[in-house]
């Protein structure tokens, strides 16, 4: 097996050799081949958007994708919430001396597959190579660029307002407990697959029929802390059912074990919409339609608080607030 | 002819001061006037006087029971040769600082004439006087007056006015005073019939009796929100309240006329029946000595009692003829307690059958305080109805700058630190739910208006993900205020080191989880204490809080754990075939769970493997149940080593070891339970031995919601005693969570110091 070394990341012939033996025949970018110093491209559009990204994770394969993957879905998410057509990604690498070429092969590959799946090109990249104990494997930055296609459309936090529904895009959780699950023993691997996707295609058939207010997905920090921050950006609060929040019995399962919150885990293929009463049930058919998890968990309600309820079945209404620390009891 | 001004401060509003003074005045026939100013009692008294001396011999023979003098400024002023006689002034607004009144509990007199055919006042269902009555629970701002309070509602009729302004009553300028003729009115609300019954008072209180005799259970309005009452002898209705409370096994209150008949089911001290007869009534935690009751306290040897404080709760003990009722706070799980009737109506449907109320607004929520006593000392658990606000006088010399300290996240008070005093709010709950951080916000705005409270300092807990923190951090922000993050075991030691303005100590902080400095979770720590200088110097070894926060309600897997680690064949037969705890033990070899040197968790898992329960339902229930238990003549000790690394370790393995012995012998689980709380009191010295010659301090501070068990309390103050040190723990303060607002005042107050 063949391994990084610090001769891959010198500049010199070994450089060169992996761009064009390894980077470039597996992007297959017409942009990328021409090698300049910088990517020149059209983007036929008044309004574009660029969000950047840097992925670690660990293991950086696991089930239900890799870091790639991950690197070219998260960046794309980030685009179509903001209501953008995913257009171009650049993809920067920081690899530790010493990680196997193979390994980085299936990760590259594994980002061209998805590009392709939501339809963005990959325009430029760069590689560094680090020492041994530098960085942990493999780290990926990726920076995406998206057009405004309905300016008109475009959703935005100054749209919400209360009474409004909260729309969830599938069941949460699954990519925080999937890589939980990973540093367990317990074969909870077997079960719990990421939710690792992208999203634009879903987020497009939904701007395409209705008026969205407000689009984020689902990150670190999961359902709790998105909706914290849409609550503290829009100056509302937002009511959860706890009862209507999906989320698969195998998750549970793990934090019940491992002493999580589902609320609080991440997700990498989910999104939260918010929209009018009137166009609920038009939005959740879509939504139905790629996901048939996806559901309407809560609503939107003007009050200065700007905190995020869960109503309990019993147990009075819980606040749901953004936490410091993923996994301290506040019990004493 | 000379003139003395006094000014009174401390507890002298809302107890017969003013009357006092008034007679005082007259039987020494002297003119003048007093009133209540905001931050006491103004008293000017002028006569053929050579000094004050039969003044003060006077104030100090006769002055009224419930009232408590702080402080007396008096100077010789000019005499006002125009007046010849003495008043009783309207109160004028000054700076407040005034000690705020507690809730007095019906006191033997009104009870008498209560009972009085003869009487004015017979079955007047709201009788008070200057030494009975609701206070905190109705004063809407100071001074206390009338037209201040939730009794504004209610005009005088001429009986009333008459005595409230006749100076030898002893309803003179009692606030709380009223009369069936004038008084508060009841009204009956019947879920079944969804409508409310009619009748006059004395039919609708008469129906509520019967239908408690029937088995019914009956919310009842009374001094700081409603309480739930069933006949605790009928087991099905006690099953029922459970049930609709959804609390199975926690133990609920019960309330009785006298003390008597305490002592026919449980052992009674002196300073018991002290505390049990005061106007504080809270509910002690006796110490059984009869299997009665087992069905109401869940089980355990200690049994909450209360005297029935409002004169409607005697009439229904004496009307349905029963000893004991069970009177348990309306507060449904996440909710505070209720005090208003349409939420009662609202809530209570499908938990009572009936509501019982008045429309005298309570003011303020207050629940009914818990404590238990020991070396006599009353130790509180909870501050409420009867000790809030508690006022504590600090006599050293302290900065001049004002604290506001937010508490802790469960069972947590406010505290403010105005002047000289420090002023303790009332249990204010967990605060997890939107109900409960209502009812804290509301409270902390109260607390600022009612004493008009400016603030130089903020403390709050060290845990950023506290309620109370984030809300300390905001109100800094907002009001330019300085912050002080006060680590929650200190806190907890320096609670009680304010109580007795102790500068430093070795102090012993025993209780669940809270968040330790080094980020881990702490929770049995040993600190040497100079000022605001605090070493850390014990700990038990750290050890993986198997399950994360699930750990808490489900001890069962630590205790798994740890059996599977000592002796694998012994968890097997003892936990038998449980798959999620096989899953979660396996998992804690490769996943990192938060570690904790946590004395709560430890008594937990002591607790499962001795059977006494595997989940906790409320908070603390095995560890309770374990306390219970403890064969109380046993002496026996299980041995530990003391590792010296940068602090004192004690690794729980090697106790537990001894302790699956013990259950493998097939010793008494009494017998085991008791050694096991012996070795916690014993590490206690050994490691306070070991300070005090590192350290040369004997001063030991114990606090910490552990400390609530009784026993373990009881054993290490004795041994530390028994070994020459100065004990103290909480007497003012509660002694868990309750606490730690003071706590966090004491510290500001000691780094203050070395500014
Ligand atoms: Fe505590
Ligand atoms: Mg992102
Ligand atoms: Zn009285
Ligand atoms: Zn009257």
């Amino acid at each position: 097996m063949k391994f990084i070394q610090k001769e891959h990341g010198n500049g010199g012939k070994q450089t060169y050799e992996l761009i064009n033996e390894l980077f470039k025949p597996i992007f297959d970018s017409e942009i990328l081949k021409r090698g300049d110093d910088s990517s020149i491209f059209d983007l036929a559009s008044n309004k574009i958007g660029v969000t950047t990204d840097s992925f670690v994770v660990k293991p950086y394969f696991f089930r239900g994708g890799d870091i790639g993957k991950l690197s070219i879905c998260g960046t794309v998410n980030d685009l179509a919430v903001s209501g953008l057509v995913p257009k171009y990604i650049t993809a920067s690498f920081i690899i530790e001396e010493g990680f196997p070429i193979e390994d980085l092969q299936k990760i590259v590959r594994s980002m061209k597959e998805y590009a392709d799946i939501a339809g963005v090109q990959i325009i430029a990249g760069d590689t560094k190579v680090v020492e041994k104990g530098s960085c942990d494997g493999i780290f990926i930055n990726t920076t995406g660029f998206g057009v405004c296609e309905r300016e008109e459309k475009l959703p935005s936090i100054e749209k919400i307002k209360g009474k409004q529904v909260v729309l969830v895009s599938g069941d949460i959780g699954r990519h925080g407990a999937c890589i939980y699950s990973h540093s367990t023993e317990l074969g909870f691997e077997e079960k719990i697959e990421s939710d690792c996707a992208p999203l634009n295609k879903v987020i497009n058939e939904l701007l395409e029929n209705i008026e969205v207010s407000y689009m984020k997905d689902l990150t670190r920090g999961g359902l709790a802390t998105a909706l914290n921050e849409i609550a503290q950006k829009a100056n509302v609060s937002i009511y959860v059912e706890e009862d209507r929040v999906p989320v698969s019995d195998q998750v549970k399962a793990l934090c019940s074990i491992l002493g999580l919150d589902w609320y609080y885990l991440a997700c990498e293929g989910r999104f939260i919409a918010i929209v009018d009463e009137k166009d609920k049930n038009k939005a959740l058919e879509i939504l139905k339609k790629y996901n048939k998890e996806a559901c309407e968990i809560g609503w939107i309600e003007n009050t200065e608080e700007k905190r995020v309820y869960l109503n309990t079945s019993f147990g009075g209404t819980r606040i749901l607030d953004m936490l410091y620390y993923e996994m301290l009891p506040r019990i004493c | 002819m000379k003139r003395y001004r006094y000014i009174f401060r401390g507890l002298v509003q809302g107890v017969g001061f003013r009357p006092f003074i008034y007679n005082l005045a007259k039987d020494l026939g002297l003119a003048g006037f007093v009133k209540n100013i905001g931050e006491g009692v103004l008293a000017e008294f002028q006569g053929e006087l050579e000094n004050t001396e039969i003044i003060d011999e006077y104030i100090a023979r006769r002055l009224p029971k419930n009232a408590k003098i702080e402080m007396i400024e008096k100077f010789e002023i000019k005499p006002d040769f125009n007046e010849n006689d003495f008043y009783i002034l309207e109160s004028s607004k000054g700076k407040i600082s005034t000690v705020v009144p507690f809730d007095l509990g019906l006191c033997e007199e009104c009870k008498r004439e209560f009972y009085d055919k003869n009487h004015r006042h017979f079955m007047n269902l709201f009788i008070s006087c200057i030494n009975c009555g609701p206070r905190y629970t109705m004063i809407e701002s100071l001074p206390y007056d009338r037209d201040k309070t939730s009794m504004k509602e209610f005009e005088f009729c001429d009986d009333c006015k008459r005595e409230y302004y006749m100076p030898d009553n002893r309803r003179f300028n009692a606030q709380s005073t009223t009369c069936p003729v004038c008084g508060p009115r009841l009204f009956l609300y019947s879920f079944k019939k969804k409508k409310h019954i009619d009748g006059s008072n004395m039919e609708l209180l008469d129906k509520v009796c019967e239908e408690i005799k029937k088995g019914k259970i009956v919310a009842i309005k009374g001094i700081g929100g409603f309480h739930l009452v069933v006949d605790p002898y009928n087991k099905e209705a006690v099953e029922r309240l459970f049930q609709n409370k959804k609390r199975e096994g926690k133990p609920m209150a019960l309330v009785c006329r006298d003390i008597e008949t305490v002592k026919k089911y449980c052992n009674v001290s002196k300073y018991e029946e002290e505390i049990f007869n005061s106007p504080r009534c809270p509910i002690i935690l006796f110490e059984k000595k009869t299997g009665d009751f087992l069905h109401v306290n869940g089980g355990l040897h200690t049994l909450g009692v209360m005297r029935a404080y409002t004169p409607i709760l005697d009439y229904i003990l004496a009307k349905t003829d029963k000893e004991m009722l069970v009177a348990t706070s309306a507060n449904l799980s996440g909710i505070p307690m209720i005090v208003d009737e349409v939420e009662a109506i609202e809530r209570l449907c499908g938990i009572a059958d009936i509501v019982l109320y008045h429309n005298r607004k309570i003011v303020r929520r207050c629940d009914d305080s818990v404590g238990f006593v020991l070396n006599n000392k009353f130790v509180l658990v909870r501050s409420g109805r009867g000790f809030a606000p508690v006022t504590f006088k600090l006599r050293g010399k302290t900065a001049d700058k004002n604290i506001l300290a937010l508490g802790s996240h469960e069972k947590t008070t406010i505290a403010l630190k105005k002047e000289y005093e420090v002023i303790l709010s009332q249990y204010l709950g967990d605060l997890d739910t939107k109900e409960y951080i209502d009812f804290y916000e509301s409270s902390l705005k109260d607390l600022i208006d009612l004493y008009h409270f400016d603030f130089d300092y903020i403390a709050c807990d060290y845990h950023r993900d506290y309620f109370t923190t984030s809300l300390a951090k905001k109100i800094a922000k907002d009001q330019n205020k300085e912050i002080v993050f006060v680590q929650h075991h200190l806190a907890h030691i320096y609670s009680c080191m304010l109580e007795n303005e102790i500068d430093e100590c070795i102090g012993f902080a025993f209780d669940g989880t809270g968040l330790g400095l080094d980020g881990k979770i702490w929770g049995s720590e040993g600190f040497v204490i100079d000022g605001a200088d605090a070493k850390r110097v014990f700990h038990l070894k750290y050890y993986p809080l198997v399950g994360g926060k699930n750990a808490i309600r489900e001890p069962s897997r630590v205790a798994y754990y740890f059996s599977n680690l000592i002796d694998p064949e012994f968890a097997h037969t003892f936990f038998g075939e449980n798959k999620v705890l096989q899953q979660v033990s396996k998992i804690a070899k490769t996943f990192n769970f938060p570690l904790t040197s946590s004395m709560g968790r430890l008594f937990d898992i002591v607790g499962v493997l001795l059977g006494c329960g595997k989940i906790n339902s409320f908070e603390a229930q095995i560890p309770m149940i374990l306390e219970s238990i403890a064969d109380k003549s046993e002496n026996g000790v299980y041995s530990f080593v003391m590792n010296f690394n940068h602090e004192i370790e004690i690794d729980i393995v090697y106790i537990l070891q001894q302790i699956i012995h013990d259950i493998k012998m097939n010793e008494d689980r009494g017998i085991i339970s008791a050694r096991f709380h012996n070795t916690v009191a014993k590490i206690v010295v050994e490691v306070a031995k070991v300070l005090r010659e590192n350290y040369n301090k004997d001063i030991v501070v114990l606090s910490g919601g552990v400390f609530q068990n009784k026993y373990l309390l009881s054993k290490t103050v004795s041994f530390l005693e028994e070994e020459g040190f100065k004990v103290f723990f909480n007497t003012v303060f509660p002694i868990n969570d309750g606490g730690i607002s003071a706590g966090q005042v004491y510290y500001t107050l000691q780094l203050l110091k070395n500014c």
